[in-house]
């Protein structure tokens, strides 16, 4: 395949204008990445004034959006851009839509900074900070793949948005098992929950634009079905189980007690 | 040269098969294979010169009135060799209209426009010519503007109403394609769209080929597309494949407006 470039156009200023667009979602991607990084700094340091400045940076990522938003239109309207152009800037519109979003769950992790700073630490934010480790991880291969028009490893991360799942699944049963053999956790167990929920989010906003840039490179659907674990939907821990042992847990399916167990080595992306 | 697939099942009126043209030395088509699908509006696109044109006038042979001019390989009508001597060339015609650049309506009245060609191959009483006047007419979404004023001279209609006028006088004889050689490019923007409205609804009976420099165009109006590049057929596949994923970098590079 021949390599994608916003080159050569015979208007020289269309290169110059998808270079543009391609530097803002850049930029985009950079600004969600550091966000992020910082938001979890923030929950596990308890980092206060990094957390309230994670959630007024917010705001430039919404405006970075809204740029893509007015470049893609400028483009359509004026270029009437076809074939790999033509999807060059719609990726361009719904990578961006998706970052926007993803930075608006950075920012929702930094907002309970305030609240879990208030208790004693908990079990979980190790695995939090693993979580968040991965999810960054994929992040930089979503912007290679971006700088490059190449979607192998956006593929990467694609298919490793499973690992993400594995590890929030385990999370969640773990926090719930904690919250019931001692509710004075409840608090900062729920939102550890919702921290570990919107980095789960952001795993699958990371895969939809793995897909656009698949879209972009190739024209095509990625022919295959992304790898699902999350089972958390139907996870409950019978409050017997509970009083027994903070680690074991039962499932609604076979009401056996089960280990819990986070896998070791999950991010085996790098 | 890349076919696509899902091409294949339909029904193809014409069926260009090894084809060449020449124009005195210069060799304009060069082995061009191609289907034109019964009912659906093929275009062909490429820049000046790749032979589109040419192509279009193969299809009613238009060039048998220049002797340096000739077509070797196979050119099937129906399942007929219109290459052949033995075509009656006007017959011919009559089955393949052709419609042009700029609007050609003879110096008379509108009714006369209309009725003039099928003179030539049809014999109707007045009744039935009227009829045929008024289907034709209202063929080329013209009668609205034209019923109440027939006996008018054709040349003081609009441009945009005296190339749908050719394009009536082009379907009064029921042919079973009509070619459309750029037959936009000398109108204003809404000319042009009522035109372009025209050849979809004008599929429901008739098979189009239409030769555009408006690319935007063939994308709009056409449900094949063929590129076309120094007398070859670069590309030829679904009008959204060709302007979505072309799978040809020439093609890739034409149409998004790159120099290869």
């Amino acid at each position: 395949m021949n390599k994608i470039t916003p080159d050569h156009h015979i208007h020289h200023a269309f290169d110059q204008e998808l270079r543009q667009l391609d530097a803002v979602v850049l930029k985009m991607c950079d600004q969600v990445t550091s966000l992020l990084q910082d938001a979890i700094t923030a929950v596990t340091t308890g980092d206060l004034e990094l957390a309230s400045a994670v959630v007024k940076r917010d705001q430039e990522i919404d405006e970075l959006e809204f740029l893509v938003k007015e470049k893609t239109v400028q483009i359509l309207a004026l270029r009437e851009p076809k074939a790999v152009d033509l999807r060059w800037v719609i990726a361009a519109l719904e990578s961006a839509s998706n970052l926007e979003r993803m930075g608006d769950m950075a920012k929702n992790i930094a907002k309970r900074v305030a609240i879990l700073t208030s208790f004693a630490p908990m079990d979980g934010i190790a695995e939090i900070n693993r979580m968040a480790h991965m999810i960054i991880d994929f992040m930089e291969k979503i912007r290679q793949s971006w700088a490059e028009k190449n979607s192998t490893p956006a593929l990467e991360a694609w298919n490793g948005d499973a690992l993400v799942d594995t590890l929030f699944d385990a999370l969640f049963k773990n926090l719930m098992v904690v919250m019931i053999h001692s509710p004075r956790n409840i608090t900062q167990g729920t939102h550890l929950l919702f921290i570990a929920k919107n980095l789960e989010r952001i795993g699958d906003h990371i895969t939809n634009i793995a897909e656009s840039i698949y879209y972009l490179e190739t024209g095509k659907k990625i022919g295959s079905t992304r790898p699902k674990t999350d089972d958390h939907y139907r996870t409950s821990i019978p409050l017997s189980a509970s009083s027994a042992s903070a680690n074991s847990a039962s499932d609604t399916r076979n009401s056996e007690p089960v280990a819990i167990t986070i896998p070791k080595g999950t991010s085996s992306a790098k | 040269m890349i076919i696509n697939e899902q091409t294949e099942p339909l029904e193809a009126i014409i069926v260009a098969k090894n084809l060449d043209f020449f124009y005195g030395r210069n060799h304009a088509l060069k082995d061009i294979n191609l289907n034109v699908y019964h009912r659906h509006v093929t275009s062909f696109i490429g820049p000046s010169g790749c032979g589109k044109s040419t192509l279009l006038r193969t299809m009613n042979r238009m060039y048998n009135l220049y002797p340096e001019q000739r077509a070797t390989g196979e050119l099937l009508l129906e399942g007929h060799n219109i290459l052949d001597d033995s075509i009656d060339v006007n017959m011919l015609r009559a089955k393949v209209g052709m419609v042009f650049q700029k609007p050609t309506p003879f110096p008379m009245s509108i009714y006369e426009n209309i009725a003039f060609g099928v003179r030539l191959h049809e014999k109707l009483s007045k009744e039935q010519m009227n009829e045929r006047v008024e289907w034709a007419l209202k063929q080329a979404a013209l009668w609205d503007e034209t019923k109440d004023k027939l006996g008018q001279n054709g040349m003081n209609l609009s441009g945009g109403q005296q190339q749908r006028l050719c394009i009536a006088r082009a379907i009064a004889v029921k042919p079973k394609v009509l070619l459309l050689d750029e037959p936009t490019s000398a109108l204003d923007p809404i000319s042009t769209m009522h035109i372009e409205e025209l050849i979809a609804e004008l599929t429901t009976e008739f098979t189009i080929v239409i030769v555009t420099h408006n690319m935007q165009q063939a994308a709009r109006i056409s449900d094949y597309t063929a590129y076309m590049y120094m007398g070859e057929l670069v590309e030829f596949g679904l009008t959204d494949q060709i302007f979505i994923e072309p799978k040809e970098k020439q093609t890739m590079d034409y149409i998004t407006g790159r120099f290869g």
